[in-house]
């Protein structure tokens, strides 16, 4: 933090001097008065100044590349390494985490559980900033972020009152697959200069991935539903979790056509849909599936003569959606598939 | 005598009317749009040679048919309560959607489910009927339905109120919600995709009580019509038959928001359809009212799951789209 405030008015400190002002004006319109103690400095010798000027961009040089970034809102020029950053969806933190880099606000619903164990294991402690549905802007504000990662999806209509606070990137979150996410992930990586470690990390997790995959090999279909009492809404390939399924390799029942990401699913759809795995995330203790077991129709499923009806974490299946999630999901397969 | 005085066979022709598009919707939503191409024969077979190990027959038995059963209910209960509503309040805008039953019922279900209020291990469906009672009963107690002294608009203005401190409640757990929400919805737009037996076996008796409730109103109502003044000095007991409307609303709506969630503008629409082509007789008009209800759930039900199939649309939706044009023409025509 310090090293980029000296840089800043270092660069502030040569441009005054040249320009012959204690005032400056940059690019974005902001005027900085240069302190009393520079403008001594000024006065002072230029050896000195100069050894002090290349010692801080030789330690800082990384940082001082300006940085242009595509999102869903145009082009964003980051032109220091963020270093406060907020992010209001999961699976922008899951990004931060392989980055090790940790957010100091996230969009948590206040509830630091929401956040899966192995990306909260990877981030220092972060300060809640509402729901992800309607974050507190004044909350996000306090923080003085330098830069927030906000979903294109439901933070459309903030956008702008986000960028009178920081720089905003605007990327999917919700209903995104998992190959939008890695690009978006890559990207992220770009915006607080760790691409080389994000690479090398996913380089892990591409060996994993393909790993897993070698060794699934299955005709079977797998699917992946949240159930509630209300309902079950099953996840199409278009989804985060059908898309891991479906990087690995796995056939969906649901017929690729269908384009939808989240399939309100009736009994008589899902005796349809009948497939041989099915993977559940539970919103709540008693279920539309404890209704329809008693059905006489529940005796023709797949799943009720394999046995292969597993209860799955919702927030790493349907919440999270990260690169840290699809190795859980992967891994999660993997130990039902070959026990 | 009396008897063609009540039910003129013109009338009676609309009746008949109304029973066959009921049939037509009732059997079409037995087997359209299904992804096992289910058709009209497997309905026939079901009843004429039942076969257990028939794929198509079960679906049609164990899915199609409580579901199309329920609808049908569902439907001639709002439109009796709507009906019910428009001659107590002698306001043809009107509809159960006033008694805050169904806000109610949403609101004490969607608390439920975030166990904010987890209210002593009931399930779901009592969560709802207990809310449906409270909202309604909080709009009767206010509204002064046991005062002698009626004030119609006393009882919208109560509703109004209710309905709007619920409907906030609920609000504010959707967005506490965030993601259960999404469920959540689906439910509060007033959804049949859920329906078994077991919700049949819950729906019928209620609205058979409910039913008789309100068949006993008829002769009130018609009085009503001319004045709570007039009927009272017609000899009918204006209090007693107040509480009566009330009690029939109640347990008509309450039940079939319990079992389907709020669907919306049935109970507004139905009573109009009937007035059109029954007159004003209120004997002719309950059962005509409760069949155009009981049809246009069934029609919306086939709507519904046609729209992005094989996703079930909630019905209230469906029943929403046709409302509100209705609506705005009712009001235009009682502008001219």
């Amino acid at each position: 933090m310090g090293c980029f405030k000296a840089i800043d008015r270092s660069q502030l400190v040569v441009l005054a001097k040249t320009k012959k002002t204690n005032e400056i004006k940059n690019g974005n319109g902001y005027h900085y008065r240069l302190l009393f103690y520079e403008v001594i400095m000024i006065q002072r010798s230029t050896l000195l100044l100069s050894i002090l000027f290349i010692a801080s961009f030789g330690v800082c040089s990384a940082q001082i590349q300006a940085i242009e970034l595509e999102h869903d809102k145009g082009t964003l020029v980051i032109k220091k390494t963020p270093s406060r950053i907020v992010v209001l969806a999961f699976s922008f933190a899951d990004a931060l985490a392989i980055a090790d880099v940790s957010p100091v606000g996230i969009a948590d619903d206040g509830d630091i559980n929401k956040l899966i164990p192995s990306v909260r294991s990877r981030i220092g402690t972060w300060q809640s900033v509402g729901s992800r549905y309607q974050p507190s802007l004044e909350a996000i504000s306090s923080l003085k972020p330098d830069l927030i990662i906000a979903d294109s999806g439901r933070h459309q209509s903030i956008y702008n009152d986000l960028m009178a606070i920081a720089p905003t990137l605007m990327f999917k979150s919700q209903g995104v697959t998992y190959r939008e996410n890695l690009q978006i992930t890559q990207k992220i990586a770009k915006a607080v200069n760790k691409v080389d470690l994000v690479n090398s990390r996913l380089e892990e997790h591409f060996q994993l991935m393909g790993r897993l995959k070698a060794k699934f090999k299955s005709n079977d279909t797998f699917q992946f539903a949240v159930i509630s009492d209300k309902g079950m809404w099953a996840h199409s390939p278009d989804s985060y979790a059908g898309s891991v399924i479906a990087e690995l390799g796995l056939n969906s029942p649901i017929d690729s056509k269908n384009k939808n990401a989240y399939i309100s699913t009736g009994f008589e759809q899902f005796i349809k849909l009948n497939p041989d795995w099915l993977f559940v995330g539970k919103y709540t203790n008693r279920t539309v599936l404890d209704k329809w077991k008693e059905s006489p129709l529940w005796k023709l499923l797949k799943i009720n003569k394999s046995k292969q009806l597993i209860s799955v974490p919702i927030n790493e299946w349907s919440l999270a959606s990260g690169v840290l999630s699809a190795e859980k999901i992967a891994l999660e397969i993997e130990s039902q598939i070959q026990p | 005598m009396t008897l063609s005085f009540l039910f003129p066979p013109k009338k009676l022709m609309s009746v008949f009317i109304l029973i066959t598009v009921l049939l037509m919707g009732f059997v079409c939503s037995l087997y359209g749009q299904s992804e096992f191409s289910l058709r009209v024969n497997d309905v026939w077979n079901l009843f004429v040679s039942y076969d257990e190990s028939n794929i198509n027959q079960q679906i049609i038995l164990s899915l199609r048919l409580p579901r199309s059963l329920t609808a049908a209910v569902i439907g001639f209960n709002l439109g009796i309560a709507g009906l019910l509503m428009q001659g107590l309040t002698r306001n043809p805008l009107a509809s159960p959607t006033l008694f805050a039953i169904s806000s109610g019922a949403a609101c004490l279900t969607a608390l439920n489910s975030l166990t904010v209020a987890s209210i002593g291990g009931l399930s779901n469906e009592a969560v709802a009927f207990v809310g449906a009672l409270t909202g309604g009963g909080l709009v009767f107690l206010l509204g002064g339905g046991l005062s002698s002294n009626q004030n119609a608009l006393r009882l919208i203005l109560a509703g109004i109120a209710i309905n709007g401190l619920l409907t906030s409640l609920t609000r504010a757990v959707l967005i506490i919600a965030d993601d259960m929400a999404y469920s959540l919805l689906h439910w509060l737009s007033g959804s049949l995709s859920g329906i078994d037996w077991s919700s049949w076996s819950q729906l019928w008796p209620l609205s058979l009580l409910g039913l008789f409730i309100a068949t006993s109103t008829c002769r009130g109502l018609n009085l009503n019509a001319l004045g709570e003044q007039t009927a009272a000095s017609l000899g009918v007991n204006v209090t007693w038959l107040r509480i009566r409307i009330c009690l029939a609303v109640l347990i008509l709506t309450s039940i079939s928001v319990t079992v389907a969630g709020p669907i919306a503008f049935v109970g507004l629409i139905a009573p109009h359809l009937a007035r059109a082509w029954c007159g004003s007789n209120h004997f002719m008009l309950l059962p005509a009212a409760g069949l155009s209800g009981a049809a246009l759930v069934c029609w919306a039900d086939l709507v519904s799951r046609n729209i992005i199939p094989p996703a079930e649309t909630p019905v209230g939706i469906i029943t929403a789209l046709i409302g509100t044009p209705f609506f705005i023409y009712l009001i235009l025509k009682g502008k001219r």
